[in-house]
């Protein structure tokens, strides 16, 4: 029997390893032949859609499913979505392209466009095109030109942009990071517009407009991952020498040396933020055993890993925000036995204090709000409130920021424009708040549990406790219901429980080996009353 | 390959746990993955156990190293393996159990059903409509349907793609802050396995208008019913369907499980 049994798993193993074998072979073939396929597709590359009229015609058919609701009908960026977006979509009719591989203000090449219609534009509502055969984007390459008359004219001159080749970038030393800064702080005064720390916040930044008249920001270079024509040491050398077409951004090229430029390029590359804080549904802070500071600069807070709450417009209820300036925010959370704490930082070019400009604007205050439910709900899946500052059955308690009072308060919601603020007397949290080139810094402070247990969060261990994040730019006319929010996450404070995870595995272990040993026993007795 | 029984199952359910932890899209939460895998080791055990001779297949392998054998040589090689398994074992239940017990690593799976069961009655500005069986008006005028799907995409771009994108696959430029994310109108599972009714209750309603079977209570989908108009919301349904290529379904057919 032991004989035959043996014979038969050489035999099962034999057919199992021809049909890996075979199994392989498929898919190497499979995977070459898409290979090819796709080689000669873009080997084709531009030549997918000739000047041909009925490939302007078809172009002219996906704009006007796709693009018209931005880019208007005729082109001129006026379409029924341009109202509610910033920066606004490109009126097409003048040709001011701001990603270009040709020189500065000049027209784009098709590539080009192609490239932007393939992957859109960061930070913008342009998307990337990623519906669109290769085919039907070149298509709609040949129709947005047919919407500005100069490239039209570049043809009847029989005028070609040439485009500008980039050496590969020299190694980015100190030395050149060193020197690039003084060209950003003294030759090119780069800080007047983009600021000391290049959050956008120099002083000529506040009514910048572009062509169009259209109110224009800075770029904030201390996150590089928002910039339209990238990121990379040859993106930004780019930027520097050709500028940004319809933008107050101008171009550098002439009078001055390559090397200095890429010390400039250097310089802005080290800008940028290292890690980029990543993004998390549920916020852990970190356990200190004494007592938590009470100091923004504190060296503390560099040990502790931010997170990203990324916010959005409130366009739920009016009045509406469709336009927020801030995007997201950055927290880092402590705790310990009685308090806990959380710094948060966002950037804001204009520091706000209420009141009137000379050309009649009005302008709120900054603020910020962190959200908590009222009660912790039972289980995650229980009801929660509204993530917009609750309902009348579920209302929230809010800690507040602003830049008027500068002052911290508690409140409580049943509703956006339900809010009431508590006494001073049961307020519990206090704070700091600094302002420093173009970002903020605010640090807020409470008991894990207060007097208060009906209006009062009461933080509890090992539960998951929603929180929300709200943010007001008062230069952006944000006030109100007018604000970014961001909607329900979780905050978790930890209390390791070591002991009973330790036991309840240690009762695993036994029941497995009971369960191990009914087992051997009952097989080995049945093994023996059938022989 | 008969006697390969052992192997062959248990290939099976790696092969199930594969499938359903990286294969399936959405990924699945891994509470409810235990739960399928638990379904499918069931479904083994009882599938084992129906047939005798299957039973005694599956059951050989494990005999062979538990029952003492005569000869010694094969007897010391099956301690060995003995010893290994029985040790192993109850070392991997006590790891296991631990890592679950730490807290730290989990995170609350927000379990929702996509598309909950609807009303079927409600009341627009106070005006009772009926769900069930309600029929998008605007479709008997078939001469103008050109015309109500070109003002459902001016609705559409003035009030929704801030979230659902201007493909309509659910990655406006607002999408990136929202948990849940903004329907994918273009998903195959989505709108045309839903009447249009549907459609209109859930804009109308928004995610607070949601069941609790439908809701992690985060949903930033607004309520429309104090924005847009009847006519409206039907516009920018058909718009959503046009644009996607997709028919809604039909009050006519069978209901599907959704
Ligand atoms: C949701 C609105 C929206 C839609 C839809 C849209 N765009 Fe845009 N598009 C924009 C915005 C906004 C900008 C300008 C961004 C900026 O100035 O930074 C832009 C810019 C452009 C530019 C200028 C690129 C450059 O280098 O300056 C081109 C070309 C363009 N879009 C083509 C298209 C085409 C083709 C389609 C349709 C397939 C389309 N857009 C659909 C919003 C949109
Ligand atoms: C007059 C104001 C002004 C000055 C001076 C200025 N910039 Fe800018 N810069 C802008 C504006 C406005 C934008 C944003 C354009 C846009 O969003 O389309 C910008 C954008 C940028 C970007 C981002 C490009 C991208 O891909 O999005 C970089 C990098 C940059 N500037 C670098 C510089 C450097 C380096 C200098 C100094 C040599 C400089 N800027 C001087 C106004 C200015
Ligand atoms: C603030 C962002 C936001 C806006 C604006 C918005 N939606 Fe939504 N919508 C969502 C989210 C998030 C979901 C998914 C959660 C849910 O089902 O409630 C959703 C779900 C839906 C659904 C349900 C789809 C399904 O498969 O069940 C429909 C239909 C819908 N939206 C239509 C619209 C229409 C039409 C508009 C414009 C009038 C609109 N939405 C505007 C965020 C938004």
């Amino acid at each position: 029997m032991g004989r035959k049994t043996s014979k038969s798993i050489i035999d099962g193993r034999n057919i199992s390893i021809r049909f890996i074998m075979l199994l392989t072979l498929m898919i190497i073939v499979i995977l070459l032949v898409e290979f090819l396929i796709l080689q000669s597709l873009l080997a084709q590359g531009e030549n997918l859609a000739p000047a041909s009229s009925e490939n302007i015609e078809a172009g002219k058919r996906i704009y006007m499913k796709k693009c018209q609701y931005c880019h208007g009908v005729d082109g001129e960026g006026d379409g029924p979505a341009s109202a509610f977006l910033d920066p606004p979509p490109r009126d097409l009719t003048r040709a001011r392209y701001k990603i270009i591989s040709t020189g500065s203000g000049e027209l784009p090449t098709d590539q080009d466009i192609f490239n932007v219609i393939s992957n859109g534009i960061p930070d913008t509502s342009m998307p990337a095109w990623s519906s669109l055969k290769e085919k039907e984007k070149w298509q709609t390459v040949l129709y947005v030109k047919t919407l500005a008359e100069r490239f039209d004219w570049y043809k009847q001159i029989k005028k070609v942009p040439e485009i500008v080749k980039i050496a590969n970038p020299p190694h980015a030393t100190k030395e050149s990071i060193e020197r690039g800064r003084e060209i950003y702080m003294k030759k090119l005064e780069c800080w007047k517009c983009h600021g000391e720390s290049g959050r956008g916040d120099g002083p000529s930044a506040i009514k910048l407009t572009d062509e169009w008249e259209h109110p224009i920001k800075a770029a904030n270079l201390t996150k590089p991952w928002k910039f339209k024509i990238g990121s990379a040491q040859k993106d930004i050398y780019r930027t520097i020498i050709t500028g940004i077409a319809g933008t107050p951004m101008p171009a550098f090229l002439t009078g001055n040396t390559e090397e200095e430029l890429w010390d400039l390029t250097n310089y802005v590359t080290s800008l940028g933020i290292k890690n980029r804080p990543q993004k998390t549904t549920v916020l852990r802070p970190l356990f200190i055993p004494g007592n938590l500071t009470e100091d923004l600069e504190d060296p503390l807070w560099n040990g502790i890993e931010a997170r990203e709450f990324t916010l959005f417009g409130q366009i739920l209820l009016a009045p509406k925000l469709y336009t927020p300036s801030i995007n997201e925010i950055y927290v880092k959370s402590i705790y310990n036995d009685k308090e806990i704490a959380f710094l948060i930082e966002w950037d804001d070019a204009n520091q706000s204090s209420p009141g009137t400009t000379e050309e009649g604007d009005v302008i709120y205050a900054d603020a910020l709000a962190i959200q908590f439910p009222s009660q912790i709900p039972e289980t995650p899946e229980s009801p929660r409130p509204f993530f917009l500052m609750g309902n009348p059955t579920l209302p929230v308690n809010l800690w507040l920021w602003n830049s008027d009072s500068n002052t911290f308060m508690e409140a409580n919601a049943e509703g956006v424009n339900r809010k009431k603020f508590q006494s001073e007397k049961n307020s519990d949290i206090k704070g700091k708040v600094a302002y420093k080139q173009g970002q903020y810094k605010l640090l807020v402070k409470r008991n894990l549990t207060t007097s208060d247990k009906t209006d009062d969060i009461q933080m509890e261990y090992n539960k998951f406790i929603p929180i929300a994040f709200f943010v007001w730019d008062g230069h952006n006319g944000e006030t109100e219901s007018k604000m970014a929010v961001s909607t329900w996450h979780y905050l978790f404070l930890e209390k390791k429980e070591t002991g009973r995870n330790v036991l309840y595995s240690i009762l695993a272990i036994l029941f497995t080996i009971i369960a191990e040993i009914i087992f051997v026993k009952r097989i080995r007795r049945n093994a023996i009353s059938t022989q | 390959m008969k006697t390969d029984k052992l192997s062959q199952i248990f290939l099976l359910v790696v092969a199930a746990f594969l499938v359903l932890k990286y294969v399936i899209h959405p990924r699945i939460p891994s509470s409810l993955l235990y739960f399928y895998m638990m379904i499918v080791i069931f479904a083994v055990f009882i599938y084992i156990i129906s047939d005798t001779k299957l039973l005694q297949d599956f059951l050989n392998p494990i005999k062979s190293i538990i029952i003492k054998n005569e000869d010694p040589l094969i007897e010391e090689r099956n301690k060995e393996a003995r010893m290994l398994i029985f040790g192993l074992l109850p070392l991997a239940v006590a790891v296991f159990t631990y890592i679950n017990l730490s807290v730290g690593t989990k995170q609350p799976a927000e379990l929702r059903s996509i598309h909950p069961e609807p009303p079927l009655q409600i009341l627009f500005r106070e005006k009772p409509l009926r769900i069930l069986g309600l029929k998008n008006p605007l479709r008997a005028d078939k001469k103008n349907l050109n015309k109500y799907i070109e003002e459902g995409a001016v609705v559409y771009f003035e009030n929704c793609f801030f979230c659902h994108g201007d493909n309509l696959d659910g990655n406006g430029h607002f999408a990136e802050a929202l948990n849940p994310r903004p329907a994918d109108f273009t998903d195959p599972g989505s709108i045309s396995q839903l009447q249009e009714s549907y459609l209109f209750w859930r804009i109308s309603k928004g995610g607070q208008g949601l069941p609790a079977e439908g809701t992690p209570w985060n949903s930033a989908m607004p309520s429309w019913e104090n924005v847009l108009t009847e006519e409206d919301i039907w516009k920018v349904i058909i718009y959503i369907y046009e644009s996607t290529g997709m028919e809604p379904r039909r009050w006519e057919e069978k209901p599907l499980n959704r």
